[in-house]
This record gives structure tokens, C-alpha cells and sequence, in this order.
């Protein structure tokens, strides 16, 4: 069918819906046509089909959950940490996690978003023995963009001695 | 056995630090080698930026040991340690990062007093090359970042290094730096024939894409003029300027993570980095 003879047959489905059932019923019901019949949106989305490949992680709550009888200390330790996260009292932009992750060895953190970037950090801090966890958590307490631009007055204070 | 690789070029703000850091970044994400980096400039900068001004700050004030404590370990009146003694050297290497997968970034800090090195600098040419001989079977590459001065500290990095990266910027001052090092290079070999140690190339760096004016172009030919004279290496590609490293360097992170780093300069430097891996067969 030509693109002419598409257009003239949509005009002529379009003026008997319109006449059958009224313009403001076939204004509402357009939306729900479009989504599920449009040839583009007909393709199941990529991330509905990786999901239906892999299956489903733990929510980190429950890993975090898994390890309070096994390991208190850890688990102290991570919960209190997620709660700063969460609340944004610590690595509040998703550079900051980026830049703590990096220096606590998870090369490539997945996602954008700092939203994104939480469970794939807890998930790895999960798995780091609780001594490390201690001195790799209380860095993570330096790491934001106000402590970044305080860098050069650190520096300067250190070299001429001053507090 | 480590490849071991000097930054230098005498002339300053050509980019030593900066290549230094991302050629080590580059190494140990991309390439999974377990790398060093030893800042041999007495401004540290390589050393702030690594490991970020709070940490390397907080790393000085608990008496943790420098390149600066290599150079003096056996100076009586030895001002960055105290009092003689014979350095462990793992003690002077702080640890940046360790991934699962096996690349490491180690880095020798620096700090101001290494200057003190270069007023009595008798007797100390070699002890970077000591040091570097007890820790290399720990890497697969080691960087030295040097200072853009010809002194003791340069004859330190000779010693140690297989290979001399030049970094150089295509500017008329710039250019007088490069036979500058010729000089240096070809001084060192004749004090000491038994060493091998070779440039493995020239990279144009910091310019303005953009910037295609004459007095850049001559500069550019007048580098690869000599460069093709004293048989050494331009490498094909080039680093152009980008803020983003000024970013890496203060958040002390790779460029290929540096927040708002263009994907070309991302493209840019790991072209770069793959030329020059291959150049040093790593």
C-alpha cells in the first residue's frame, strides 16, 4: 500500500471511529491503541528480555539481612552505612560514588544514576572482609565535591604549616 | 620483571604528571597490570593527585615514608627520616588501589624535602635503582614521574628505566626542552655504556585541537625534524588539551572516569595508550 493510499485509508478509519463513537471517546482510547499496537512498541523492550534471561538479585536488604546472625559486626556496619547513603549524609552526588568505589577496588560500577549505583557497591562491600570494611567506610566519610575543592587549601595549609 | 618508564622532558607544564597518572590509570584498569608510580618530583603533584590532597596529607603527618626517605635513608642528619637507617621498602609505598581482577596502583609518594636530595646529592644517584631492584618483581610496569630539571634525580630515573616517554607541547620554548634531554640522554650513556635505555617516542600533548597557526606548525616540524635526526619516535597519536584532565587530577581518577570527560578525549587518550603499550611491549 502507498504512503498516499495509507494516509487517505487512516483519514477514513479515523472519520468512521469518530462518527461511530464520538471524538472524545477515540481521543481516550488512542493512547492504549498506540501502546499496544504501534510497530515500534510491538518489539519487546531490550531490558524485558535480559530481565526474563537473568534471574532476579537478592534486594540488597535482604543480603544485608542474611549476614546479621553470621557476621553482627559487618552487618552493623554496612546497615549504618546504607542509611547515610540513603539519607545522602555521605557520597551524596554519583561522582562521589564513582570516586569511593574506585578507591576501594570495584573497577566498573554500573549505571548513571546514584540510584543505580547503590546495591552494585553494597553487593561489593558485601563481600570485603569486615577490617577493611571499617577503614574503607570511614573514607568514604572524605569523599565529596566540598572536600574535592578543599584539596588545594589542605595542600597549602600543610606546606606553610598552618592548621 | 618490570618494564620501568621515566617521564621527561625538561621543560615544565608539558604534562609529565598528568601522562604519568593516566598511562598508570590506563595500565592497571584497562590492562590489568600491576603497576608503580614513583613521584620523583619534589612538588608531589603526581602524589596529591593519586592519592587525593586529604589523603596524602593525612599519609605525611602519620610519618609515612617518601621517595625522599630512599634518597636520605643513609644521610646522617637524614631530614625526612630522622636518623640513619636502612629503609624496608614496601614501607614507602602506599597502595591505591587493588581490583579483583588483578591490576594494581602503587604509588612512592614525593614530597617537598626531596629537594634537599639535589644540595648534597653525592652518592645518591643509584639508590632509586636499589630500591626499584627489591620491588620490581611485585609490577609489570613501573612510571617515574620526574621533575623538569637536569640533576641528580633525572641520573636517578636513568638508572632505573628501560624506556624514556617524552611528552612534549608544539611551542617554540617546549622545543628547546626536547635537545635538551638529548644532551642529558647522550651524557648519562657515556658515563655508563653497560646501560640500555631508549626513548620510546615523543608525544605531542596539551594543544588546542583547534590551533592550526603557523607558529605551531613550525614548532610541531621543527620536534619531528629532530625527532627523525636523533632517530626517536613520534608517536601518531596525539593528546590534545581537555579540561577533563584537570578534573582527573584534582578527583584523582582515570580520564575514562572522570565525570564530563568527552568520549573523545576518552578515545583520544586510550589510542595514545595502546601506541604506547605496543611501543614497550607490554
Amino acid at each position: 500500500m502507498s504512503h498516499s493510499s495509507k494516509s487517505s485509508f487512516l483519514e477514513e478509519a479515523i472519520g468512521l471511529l469518530v462518527q461511530h463513537f464520538g471524538i472524545k471517546r477515540v481521543r481516550a482510547a488512542l493512547p492504549e491503541v498506540a501502546i499496544g499496537g504501534d510497530e515500534e512498541t510491538q518489539k519487546p523492550p531490550r531490558r524485558s528480555v535480559s530481565c526474563a534471561q537473568k534471574p532476579p538479585r537478592p534486594p540488597v536488604a535482604n543480603a544485608l539481612e542474611s549476614i546479621r546472625g553470621s557476621d553482627p559486626e559487618k552487618h552493623r556496619l554496612l546497615s549504618e552505612f546504607l542509611g547515610h547513603l540513603k539519607n545522602r549524609e555521605i557520597l551524596p552526588e554519583s561522582q562521589d560514588i564513582r570516586l569511593f568505589a574506585q578507591l576501594i577496588g570495584l573497577k566498573d560500577i554500573g549505571g548513571k544514576s546514584r540510584r543505580d549505583m547503590i546495591p552494585a557497591l553494597m553487593r561489593f562491600l558485601l563481600e570485603q572482609p569486615t577490617e577493611r570494611l571499617r577503614i574503607d567506610l570511614q573514607n568514604a566519610a572524605n569523599i565529596s565535591e566540598q572536600q574535592r575543592q578543599q584539596g588545594f587549601s589542605v595542600l597549602t595549609d600543610k606546606l606553610l604549616g598552618e592548621k | 620483571m618490570a618494564v620501568c618508564v621515566s617521564m621527561i622532558n625538561m621543560k615544565g607544564g608539558v604534562g609529565k604528571t598528568t601522562l604519568a597518572t593516566q598511562i598508570a590509570w590506563y595500565a592497571t584498569r584497562q590492562l590489568d597490570k600491576k603497576v608503580l608510580l614513583v613521584d620523583l618530583d619534589p612538588q608531589a603533584n603526581a602524589s596529591q593527585s593519586v592519592m587525593s590532597p586529604q589523603t596524602y596529607v593525612t599519609y605525611l603527618d602519620g610519618g609515612g615514608l617518601t621517595v625522599a626517605d630512599i634518597f636520605e635513608q643513609f644521610t646522617p642528619t637524614g631530614m625526612a627520616s630522622g636518623s640513619p637507617k636502612k629503609l624496608d621498602p614496601l614501607e614507602a609505598i602506599y597502595c591505591r588501589v587493588k581490583y579483583k581482577d588483578g591490576g594494581l596502583l602503587d604509588i612512592v609518594p614525593s614530597r617537598l624535602e626531596l629537594s634537599w636530595t639535589l644540595r648534597n646529592p653525592t652518592g645518591k644517584e643509584t639508590l632509586l635503582a636499589r630500591f626499584v631492584a627489591k620491588v620490581e618483581g611485585r609490577y609489570d610496569l613501573i612510571i617515574i614521574d620526574c621533575s623538569p630539571t637536569d640533576s641528580i634525580l633525572t641520573d636517578a630515573a636513568y638508572h632505573c628505566s628501560r624506556y624514556i616517554l617524552v611528552p612534549i607541547r608544539a611551542e617554540f620554548l617546549a622545543s628547546i626542552g626536547f635537545p635538551l634531554l638529548n644532551r642529558s640522554i647522550r651524557a648519562f650513556q657515556m658515563r655508563h655504556e653497560d646501560k640500555v635505555i631508549e626513548v620510546c617516542g615523543l608525544v605531542f600533548n596539551d594543544f588546542n585541537r583547534r590551533d592550526v597557526k603557523r607558529e605551531h606548525r613550525l614548532a610541531r616540524k621543527d620536534v619531528h625534524d629532530k625527532a627523525t635526526k636523533y632517530g626517536w619516535y613520534v608517536f601518531e597519536n596525539d593528546i590534545p588539551h581537555s579540561d577533563s584532565y584537570f578534573r582527573a587530577a584534582r578527583d584523582g581518577m582515570p580520564i575514562d572516569r572522570t565525570s564530563g570527560a568527552h568520549h573523545r578525549v576518552k578515545t583520544e587518550f586510550a589510542a595514545f595508550a595502546e601506541e604506547f603499550f605496543g611501543r614497550i611491549g607490554l
